[in-house]
């Protein structure tokens, strides 16, 4: 009866739930993106200046190239024209077309770049190598031609060839113009070698070893004022390049080269792009952090509350309470369960739980510190004794249930009520119930047998009007005697204090004894007893309380049974146990009354039991009788049509219907 | 062995008294000493001389048990047998009341009609060991 489901032990914890503002944690991402910006800019500056200066040593080299390609190709070209000179000085400005047209021919030939060369003495241009498409030129005097005159003038005056261009020429295209004067052996002027480079085969040569570098190049005439230029940019800054002043063709040249434009700025761009992919990137990762975190915080802030709330709901219960390792191990205990066993937490800690518990109650606690364990069953409940640290012994209740943990590690929750009072009080009550019933039963003693005598004329002959209130009298008194009997044998059953000598014997002659025994009610009564059948099982009872038991069946049968009513005694058997009916015709029992039948103190309503006698005890305390007996008790009944009530009890053997007189020495 | 004639009756309730002395007196027809504590008992038991002795268990001052181990050294109870009364029938204390020499016990409420028989199946009881 100690193993009634009890709710399950529920933890205060509630699973904390943490919500934070929108804001939380964007001062600290906002920080850090700041900083990662002005970091990457920072390192982004360092590198652009790196990067700068390594790439105005890649400029260098490649100027260094570019020049020694302009050098080489322009003077490769102009040698010849200074051959040309050479031979007119030599000639003494003697020359004729015929001798002067093969050699020109040959020099033609040999220079990549040369378009004509003519001869100008004076300044007039005589001859024109190729003729052919220059024939505008023969005849032209310098001094007239605006655009040419002052780089010739220049030419002549420093005695010394010029390169002047590149200039837009006639024929079309770009063209390079060395003018060369020419002075004789007297040192008098004779006029002027002209020699057209084609500028746009430079140009062309140019751009592609700086197409091969990378770069853009400018190459500007100093000399001139416009500063005519081949190039193969058209905004190309002086900013960003690199510039050397060079000469050649007895021109000054500045030569300019800067990176192909665009791959620089692309570079730089892809780099702060990164930098604030990145720093964006690592704001929100720690923004994310950052609130994790904090939500953490918050969870665990929670948790801590709950199990603060839980700890303190757990130390300051009225109860004794103990945490308990499966193993039955006392992990925790509180303050109340502290002052029940007379110990302090410490001492307690690690003590077996059986080790603290009665030895008579050891076998039950462990069997159900195992149902637990093997989870087959969630909780339970058992009045045992606990020893106090003083030796005595205390009466608890106690329920233990199991916790399943999240992290898999079980434990066992126990509550310890201490039944002290309890128990007291149950005392007070037990020896109230048994110094009332003793002190009731002397009088009573006293006035059933005082009527015993005078109703059997002991004292003399009574009248009969005097016979009928003495048989009223006696009655009543002897109802008396019952309820204190029955007063008792409930006390006695309750406190465990009755004896049952359990012994093995036949069921059928403890039937036929009983019915034999309650003929008298027929008297009171007129019904009848029926054995339906005969049983040939052994059960193993204290016949003397079984007796009791059917005697009380019998006698409610009688009670509640319509006049001339049977009542019909039946056994049934079962595999292991066997089952006696008592049944009767009656009103039954009413349905609200089902639930209440079998306890103390319980008639269907408080007339009946003035109409049918009784104590309102005799069913609890055959519930209780047949219990010690290993059986049970229960009834059918349809209201109106009577009730029966049963019992069950194990059966010993099965005997042979043939040997009965085996045992009918121990029925008896 | 003699006849049962006289019996002493200890018994401090004076309405049980009444009864027992009525049942054993005029349905059993027996000589009765009624004595109302254990000590009046001690003080009456040899000038009376009993065949019987009915001992209530319970009572003020000297209880059954103890006027039973005095009423032994005062007189030899071989041949006499003493009967508890008692509403107390647990078979243990039965079998304490015999330990004391007790030859039976009666129990209470006793039925006054069968008490005299009762009394006299002990002491024939006492008399065949």
């Amino acid at each position: 009866m100690n193993h009634q489901a009890s709710p399950a032990f529920q933890p205060i914890l509630n699973p904390p739930r943490a919500r934070l503002p929108w804001y939380s944690g964007g001062w600290q991402a906002l920080l850090v993106l700041i900083l990662m910006l002005t970091v990457s800019e920072f390192i982004l500056h360092q590198q652009r200046q790196q990067f700068d200066n390594e790439q105005r040593q890649e400029l260098l080299v490649s100027l260094g190239q570019l020049r020694t390609l302009i050098d080489t190709e322009l003077n490769s070209n102009l040698y010849l024209a200074s051959g040309l000179v050479s031979y007119l000085r030599a000639q003494n400005g003697q020359y004729d077309h015929d001798t002067l047209e093969p050699w020109i021919k040959g020099l033609l030939e040999q220079g990549k770049y040369i378009r004509n060369i003519g001869i100008a003495p004076d300044n007039r241009i005589s001859y024109v190598y190729p003729l052919k498409g220059n024939e505008q030129a023969i005849g032209l005097f310098y001094p007239n031609l605006a655009s040419q005159w002052p780089s010739v003038a220049r030419a002549i005056r420093q005695r010394r060839p010029i390169l002047a261009g590149p200039v837009n020429l006639r024929q079309g295209g770009q063209g390079l113009i060395f003018r060369a004067p020419v002075f004789l052996a007297d040192g008098s002027y004779w006029g002027i070698v002209s020699t057209v480079l084609n500028a746009d085969a430079v140009q062309e040569s140019l751009r592609q070893t700086a197409t091969q570098l990378h770069i853009s190049y400018a190459l500007r005439n100093l000399d001139e004022d416009e500063h005519p230029q081949l190039s193969n940019s058209t905004e190309l800054l002086d900013s960003e390049a690199v510039s050397n002043d060079i000469v050649a063709a007895g021109t000054r040249w500045r030569l300019l080269v800067a990176p192909r434009s665009g791959t620089a700025i692309l570079d730089q761009r892809l780099g702060y792009g990164l930098a604030i992919a990145v720093s964006l990137l690592t704001a929100m990762l720690l923004l994310n952090l950052c609130r994790a975190y904090r939500r953490q915080t918050l969870i665990l802030q929670a948790l801590a509350e709950s199990q603060q709330r839980f700890a303190g709901a757990f130390e300051t219960a009225p109860q004794g309470m103990a945490l308990l390792s499966p193993q039955g191990l006392l992990m925790e205990c509180n303050t109340t369960l502290c002052q029940l066993l007379g110990q302090s937490a410490s001492s307690l800690g690690g003590q077996s739980l059986l080790e603290l518990t009665h030895p008579l109650d050891q076998p039950v606690s462990k069997q159900m510190l195992h149902a637990l364990r093997k989870g087959q069953q969630q909780n339970y409940q058992q009045e045992k004794r606990y020893r106090r640290a003083d030796g005595d012994w205390i009466d608890v209740w106690e329920s233990a249930a199991l916790v399943n943990s999240a992290s898999g590690a079980d434990y066992l929750i126990l509550q310890i009520q201490d039944l002290t009072e309890f128990k007291r009080m149950e005392r007070i009550k037990s020896d109230f119930i048994a110094t009332i019933s003793h002190e009731l039963r002397t009088p009573l003693t006293a006035v059933v047998g005082a009527l015993d005598l005078v109703r059997a004329g002991v004292v003399g002959d009574n009248p009969a009007q005097l016979t009928a209130m003495l048989d009223i009298a006696h009655d009543n008194s002897q109802r008396l005697t019952l309820l204190i009997d029955d007063l008792l044998d409930m006390d006695k059953l309750r406190r465990g204090q009755m004896r049952f000598e359990l012994r093995p014997q036949r069921l059928q002659p403890l039937l036929e004894n009983a019915i034999t025994l309650n003929q008298s009610l027929l008297k009171e009564f007129p019904v009848q007893f029926q054995l339906l059948n005969h049983t040939d099982v052994e059960v193993e009872v204290d016949s003397q309380r079984l007796l009791q038991v059917i005697s009380n069946y019998l006698s409610n049968a009688a009670k509640f049974s319509p006049a001339q009513g049977v009542i019909e005694i039946e056994s049934e058997t079962y595999p292991h146990r066997v089952r006696v009916k008592v049944r009767d015709f009656g009103p039954g029992v009413p349905a609200s009354f089902h639930a209440h039948i079998f306890q103390q103190f319980s008639q269907a309503d408080s007339s009946s039991r003035r109409q049918q006698g009784g104590t309102g005890l005799g069913l609890a305390i055959c519930k209780e009788l047949i219990r010690h007996m290993g059986g049970e008790v229960g009834f059918d009944s349809i209201e109106g049509l009577g009730a029966c009530f049963w019992f069950e009890l194990p059966i010993l053997a099965r005997n042979e219907p043939k040997t009965p007189q085996q045992h009918q020495g121990a029925a008896a | 062995m003699g006849e049962l004639k006289r019996i002493m009756h200890v018994e401090d309730d004076p309405s049980i008294q009444a009864v027992a002395r009525v049942a054993l007196e005029v349905v059993g027809g027996f000589e009765v000493l009624t004595c109302t504590s254990g000590q009046e008992a001690l003080d009456k038991v040899q000038a009376f001389a009993p065949d019987f002795i009915l001992l209530d268990v319970m009572m003020p001052g000297i209880d059954g048990a103890e006027t039973l181990e005095r009423l032994r050294k005062l007189v030899d109870l071989t041949d006499i047998p003493v009967a508890f009364m008692t509403a107390k029938v647990q078979p243990e204390e039965v079998a304490y009341y015999h330990s004391l020499g007790a030859s039976d016990v009666i129990i209470k409420p006793f039925s006054p009609m069968q008490l005299a028989s009762q009394v006299r199946n002990i002491w024939s009881k006492h008399h065949d060991r």
